[in-house]
């Protein structure tokens, strides 16, 4: 049975593209204001008090924000951190982003946490596990989450399902939204053999409630290459002709560009937006003609 | 096979031995590894872990990279972090142990000085992301009378931490900060030690030299004590110590979160002395 999304909260936006607010660019923003629709903020760089705060507050005040985490862990086995869920609830309470965010992986596991976002093999098991664990997290934030599929390696060998079916049932399941990254559906796509394209036109286009773009790198391995996500590049051409088939297939979208790594000047980051606001205009004209 | 044993099987492979992967038959079933090895699939993640944790530690302690150099470092952090994980997801307070870990690392034992560098940088790191707070005001102090005053607890403020060595830390840390690429004085490490407290008045995080008698009565107030005992003891050592140009300094500091009259705060303190023993 499909579960409503109970806790939809989302304004609409003026302008569906934002941009990450990182470090290096927190003097930047509030003098520059950049033109874009949203920030986006990694809440675990905010934990604790101190000058980043007030950053945050600064860009705040002039930006709405979306919350993207990196940390819940949202596919472990053993459950989420409630300590850093009250933290990341604490933040939401002061800062009020319009949607919140993490991903379908893992990165805690017993007594460690490895800090990255791990794989998971899509069975039944790993789908309840993690429909138990994002309505955890919602139950406890109080609001809708979104949950992004993730970049991955390598692949396992008892797949139940493929990675666009377990997303749109973990959608189905909870409530929640699908923060769909186009970055990683083509990292992927390269580096097991699947189509990109295939995978989109699976995802329910209902269920999306954020698009991700960013640039991967090309690591050469064993005289082949796999592609890294790195959130260190433009994004590659052949992400944004995925991109424009996904607004295509799903419809005006938040759309961000993570840049995490190797940061460029803002005005680049600005301009990635801005390519990224002309594909998704010109893609829902040509739609709309032709109603 | 589980979800569970998976990924502690999955986390076994990215901390343990790179070897330990061949012997594990129930790990190759796992995966689908197509044209490329399994072996280079997951180590594409374990690099990736190792570096974004080597990189957490690099922002927490930039001293230590600074004076160790960055191969080194990489070398020590990777093996700090194999057999000391994060526990939790909160990257910005990871690596409490590091300090410990450098002091007993054989190969760092040239540098007698980096346990007490890495503390020093593990607490400006504490005192960063602490709590925000403010100082009690100056006019509490009206609202108390003379008997009053040997009853006195203070409580520190939530990004302060005391610190001493036998090393003079105050100038190795900005011997390793001095980015300007001019040649940098020569480093005595035998010219004597320090005592300071660490703290962020606002959103920078500051250093302030204390007297050892200074140092210790801040010791003595943040571990509890009242006013009237922890001066006694002090005088007892340095009868001249001036307790009005001390209250008048950290005043004027905002050294104090709170005065009260008759309770008892929890202990906050750490030192090279104590805390890594």
């Amino acid at each position: 049975m499909e579960k409503p999304g109970a806790y939809n909260t989302r304004p609409d936006l003026p302008d569906p593209v934002g941009i990450g607010l990182r470090h290096a660019h927190y003097a930047d923003i509030p003098k520059e204001r950049p033109d874009v629709g949203w920030l986006e903020v990694h809440p675990e760089n905010y934990f604790g008090g101190g000058i980043n705060r007030h950053h945050l507050e600064k860009s705040r005040e002039l930006y709405e924000m979306s919350f993207h985490a990196v940390g819940l862990s949202l596919g472990s086995a053993d459950g989420i951190d409630l300590d850093h869920l009250q933290k990341i609830k604490e933040l939401i309470e002061i800062y009020q982003p319009f949607q919140f965010s993490d991903h379908a992986s893992w990165s805690a596991s017993g007594n460690a946490h490895l800090n990255d976002l791990l794989p998971l093999p899509y069975t039944e098991e790993t789908l309840s596990k993690l429909c138990e664990n994002v309505d955890r997290a919602q139950d406890y934030l109080g609001m809708q989450i979104l949950v992004e599929n993730p970049s991955t390696y390598i692949d396992f060998a008892d797949n139940e399902m493929n990675e666009q079916n377990f997303m749109n049932e973990a959608a189905k399941r909870t409530g929640c939204k699908i923060l769909l990254d186009i970055n990683n559906i083509y990292v992927q796509a390269h580096n097991h053999g699947h189509d990109p394209y295939k995978y989109i036109n699976d995802i329910t286009p209902k269920y999306v409630g954020e698009m991700h773009l960013a640039g991967y790198t090309e690591q050469p391995v064993e005289d082949k290459t796999i592609l890294i996500d790195t959130h260190s590049k433009p994004v590659h051409d052949p992400v944004w002709d995925l991109y424009a088939h996904a607004v295509g297939h799903i419809g005006e979208t938040p759309t961000l560009i993570e840049w995490d790594e190797e940061l460029p000047p803002l005005s680049t980051l600005v301009q990635e937006a801005h390519r990224a606001r002309r594909v998704m205009t010109d893609v829902l004209r040509v739609a709309y003609a032709a109603e | 096979m589980q979800l569970n044993d998976i990924q502690q099987k999955f986390k076994h492979q990215m901390l343990g031995d790179k070897t330990a992967l061949l012997d594990d038959a129930d790990l190759n079933g796992i995966f689908e590894t197509g044209e490329i090895s399994l072996e280079s699939r997951l180590n594409v993640y374990r690099t990736g872990i190792l570096e974004k944790l080597k990189n957490v530690l690099a922002i927490t302690y930039p001293s230590v990279e600074k004076l160790t150099g960055e191969d080194f470092f990489r070398g020590a952090a990777y093996q700090f972090i194999r057999q000391n994980p994060p526990r939790g997801g909160d990257m910005n307070l990871y690596g409490k142990e590091f300090p410990s870990f450098l002091g007993a690392l054989k190969e760092a034992q040239g540098l007698p000085y980096l346990k007490d560098i890495a503390l020093y940088d593990w607490i400006t790191n504490k005192a960063y992301y602490a709590a925000d707070d403010a100082p009690v005001s100056a006019d509490i102090l009206s609202s108390f009378t003379p008997d009053d005053f040997a009853h006195l607890t203070f409580e520190p403020r939530a990004s302060l931490f005391l610190f001493s060595s036998i090393y003079p830390i105050d100038e190795i840390h900005d011997f390793c900060s001095n980015d300007s690429g001019d040649e940098a004085e020569p480093l005595d490490i035998t010219k004597g030690g320090v005592y300071m407290m660490i703290y962020r008045p606002e959103y920078m995080v500051r250093r302030e030299h204390l007297t050892k008698s200074e140092y210790d009565l801040l010791d003595h107030l943040f571990s509890g004590q009242p006013l009237g005992e922890a001066l006694e003891e002090i005088l007892k050592s340095d009868p001249d110590f001036g307790f009005q140009a001390f209250l008048s300094r950290h005043m004027s500091l905002g050294t104090f979160k709170n005065i009260t009259l008759n309770t008892m705060e929890g202990k906050k303190h750490e030192s090279t002395c104590t805390e890594t023993g």
